[in-house]
């Protein structure tokens, strides 16, 4: 690496957009021949891929770390790990007969509609930057629209490709996700449903945490509980510590 | 993703994007095992976690740089515990292991052997720890928009608003930062080799 570095701005963005695969088949193309003809290119885009991979893994290992801390896990004497879902059992088996009664205690809808809306947030969506292929661009179109909340929109598309796929996992769960961002907890419940079970989806937990929602959103916590039970993410357990508190 | 939305391609893109959801339940999900098998073969929770998290920064790069596409989660589960695995077992054959008590320096390049990755790269392991080390040296907002940028994968609409500036103000202060941050390498790497 030399002291001067007379990389120009433009350079550095067609390098960004390169390795976040921002360019388009032809622009790609045309990168990687400059990259084979042009020696001096080809060592500035060496030394900011070197720069931007040391960023990136910076920040991962801090990331490391923060998801280390929300490992729920637990060591016996002898040094055999357990998981805390036998305690969480426990919990949920001692705490079910107060939740019951105070289902019927209380006011069982408004504290439903307050649990929903304290712990609904929309699920993000997917990265929509990288390059597309080309079947999976109305895909990601819509997933434009529903990142930009345009959920209905978003639907029109999705539902289209969904006759296609019936039995897409990601599809049933995004539709399923924006009905539940559009109030629509009975319609979401639909879809959601149907992916319940398909533990190998990339969505397994996240299908869980919002059906229980959706349940929840429906006045029917008993289910949403069952539903937890089988879910073991962070936002599962908070979502359930709440319903059974 | 699965079924018609070619599912390869979909967690390998998550993956090089550093989406959160999928790399935090990814560790979540395998971490337990891996403690699990170096618990039971002479180590502790301190060294799991490190076995852990250099396989993880392992599995990581070698889906970055198109080696491993994985075709499902349990791909991506098998991979990483094997790397962990092979990774603890050279650690415990090593002879310096006998004669200590904490995680040596030396167990980030070991992560490399397993990935095959280190024959084509012109950087050494010590250099790339200090482009880290200066990461972290840089002033906050930098190493901050920097880490928005390229990790975080914000726009430069998205960081100027967090930022309260211009959208060309804050293009321009990323370049600058990256301009800091290799001119922090090169000095840094200069006093590695006068030691």
């Amino acid at each position: 690496m030399s002291q001067e570095w007379n990389i120009s701005s433009d350079e550095m963005k067609q390098m960004e957009d390169f390795r976040m695969g921002r360019l388009s088949e032809e622009e790609r193309k045309k990168f990687l021949e400059k990259l084979e003809t042009d020696l001096s290119f080809k060592e500035k885009f060496e030394e900011f891929k070197f720069l931007m991979e040391g960023i990136e893994e910076s920040a991962l290992r801090e990331k490391l770390n923060e998801f280390h801390e929300d490992i729920h896990i637990k060591k016996t004497g002898g040094g055999k790990v357990i998981n805390k879902i036998s305690f969480r059992v426990f919990l949920i088996a001692a705490s079910l007969v107060l939740v019951i009664g105070a289902y019927f205690l209380f006011f069982a809808a408004d504290r439903n509609e307050k649990i929903f809306d304290k712990y609904f947030t929309p699920d993000p969506g997917l990265a929509t930057t990288m390059g597309r292929a080309a079947d999976n661009y109305e895909f990601y179109e819509a997933m434009v629209k529903y990142k930009r909340k345009n959920y209905k929109e978003a639907l029109e598309k999705w539902e289209i490709l969904l006759a296609k796929a019936p039995e897409n996992d990601t599809l049933n769960y995004f539709i399923g996700l924006a009905h539940l961002s559009l109030g629509d907890a009975k319609e979401a419940v639909l879809y959601l449903d149907k992916i319940r079970n398909d533990s190998d989806s990339y969505f397994y937990e996240d299908t869980h945490y919002y059906l229980a929602l959706a349940y929840i959103k429906m006045g029917e916590p008993k289910e949403a509980i069952i539903l937890l039970q089988s879910c073991d993410s962070k936002k599962c357990n908070e979502l359930l510590k709440e319903l059974v508190k | 993703m699965r079924k018609n939305l070619n599912p390869d391609l979909f967690l390998a893109r998550s993956l090089i994007n550093n989406e959160e959801g999928l790399l935090k339940s990814i560790y979540v999900e395998n971490y337990p095992k891996v403690l699990s098998f170096i618990v039971k073969n002479n180590g502790n929770e301190e060294f799991a976690k490190d076995i852990f998290q250099e396989a993880f920064i392992c599995l990581w790069k070698t889906v970055k740089a198109g080696k491993f596409i994985p075709s499902s989660r349990s791909a991506i589960n098998a991979y990483l515990y094997r790397i962990a695995r092979n990774m603890w077992i050279d650690q415990l054959k090593s002879h310096a292991f006998k004669n200590i008590k904490s995680v040596p320096d030396d167990l980030e390049m070991r992560s490399n052997v397993d990935s095959d990755m280190s024959a084509d790269e012109r950087y050494n392991d010590t250099e790339k720890a200090a482009l880290r080390n200066c990461l972290n040296y840089l002033d906050g907002s930098c190493k901050k928009i920097l880490i928005a940028f390229y990790y975080n994968r914000a726009s430069m609409k998205e960081i100027a608003e967090s930022f309260e500036i211009e959208t060309a103000s804050a293009r321009n202060k990323k370049y600058r930062c990256m301009e800091k941050l290799r001119a922090a390498f090169l000095e840094e790497m200069k006093n590695v080799k006068k030691v």
